[in-house]
């Protein structure tokens, strides 16, 4: 019976292995022919990657008009450095290190002149439970609504480092593994850890107010 | 720092919200077309600095062809005209009128054409005096040396 659990819990791993192995296979038939100037091949690696990129410089900036500028940039860069993808890594990877290298640039020379631009809620977040629950009744601050919410936790972000930013982005938000992060950030999983640790502390010491049980 | 597990997962459940913001409707289809185009532009190789005036000015090469041939047929005939308007006036004494704003002026007379002072009418011919030809007036003419014999 154990046998039978554990090849149950083992098949969804092994399928999201299998997976990963052919996307990667697909990325790189299509990087070689983007090498070769075929624009739809190009295309397709866009269309793969687009949305992933874009979210991670958006949440990263909580601007939308400099995360399109910034994501373009990326995919345009990405382009031209085709050449020297050698494939040592995903192109997964080595997009993410693209974009979030132009993003950590970026952040830089904008220091702190923050300006938020925040993109609307889907339809989905007043249906989703566990957000209502944060603004409802049982939080203190009983005033606020969702867009609010959304606004205090944009500026709360903002206040953590960049590197920090970065780890809950792409771990608390994107979903993305320690060891994915790790080489995105070209660190081991342990940094990766102590700054996830050190990023949450701070994030719940400057959301306090709404994370207070009554 | 309150770091207790249930603050924690109200945390992530706030974290969650960041899902849900998404950008305007339409934008991904419309994204990797907008990328192509960047890629495109970049790649074309740069204009010149008449192709891009020519660009701003929205200049044909026809047009600026003919204006061209249009400005030196202009240039050609102007030349010719000016040679044949100086052949036909060769050999003809100039004429000069003399008006009182233009009176000659004489090296050897200070303060000439001065304001309310008369300007002679007469142009001076002689060469102007030297160490060979001095100027000599009644007045500084030299008389010849007696030497007195005892």
């Amino acid at each position: 019976m154990s046998s039978v659990v554990n090849a149950m819990d083992k098949e969804p791993a092994a399928q999201e292995s299998e997976n990963k192995s052919s996307s990667r296979a697909e990325d790189l038939a299509l990087v070689e022919r983007a090498r070769g100037g075929d624009m739809e091949a190009y295309d397709e690696l866009v269309r793969r990657y687009q949305e992933r990129i874009y979210a991670t410089v958006y949440h990263m900036t909580s601007n939308h008009e400099d995360a399109n500028d910034l994501a373009q940039e990326t995919f345009i860069k990405a382009f031209h450095a085709l050449k020297s993808f050698k494939g040592d890594s995903s192109f997964f990877t080595w997009i993410y290190r693209i974009a979030v290298n132009k993003t950590i640039n970026f952040l830089k020379q904008r220091k702190n002149r923050t300006h938020m631009s925040l993109n609307d809620l889907d339809v989905h977040a007043e249906h989703d439970p566990d957000l209502v629950a944060l603004v409802s009744d049982q939080t203190p601050r009983r005033d606020l609504n969702l867009a609010e919410l959304q606004e205090k936790l944009n500026a709360a972000m903002q206040k953590l480092s960049d590197v920090h930013r970065l780890v809950v982005t792409l771990h608390d938000v994107q979903g993305l593994s320690h060891d994915e992060i790790s080489r995105i950030m070209d660190c081991n999983t342990g940094t990766v850890r102590s700054r996830l640790f050190y990023a949450r502390q701070q994030m719940q010491a400057y959301l306090s107010d709404y994370l207070k049980s009554p | 720092m309150n770091t207790a597990p249930d603050e924690f997962e109200k945390l992530r459940k706030l974290l969650a919200l960041k899902r849900h913001e998404q950008p305007p409707p339409r934008y991904f289809s419309e994204f990797s077309e907008k990328v192509r185009l960047r890629v495109e532009t970049e790649a074309a190789p740069k204009e010149s600095l008449w192709e891009r005036l020519a660009a701003t000015l929205n200049i044909q090469p026809l047009t600026a062809a003919a204006y061209g041939a249009a400005v030196c047929a202009i240039m050609v005939v102007g030349v010719k005209l000016a040679y044949q308007t100086g052949t036909e006036t060769a050999g003809q004494p100039d004429t000069l009128v003399a008006t009182p704003q233009m009176q000659p002026v004489d090296p050897l007379v200070p303060n000439q054409g001065l304001a309310g002072q008369p300007v002679s009418a007469t142009t001076e011919t002689n060469p102007p005096p030297g160490l060979f030809s001095p100027v000599i007036t009644p007045e500084t003419k030299a008389e010849p040396v007696k030497f007195e014999t005892k």
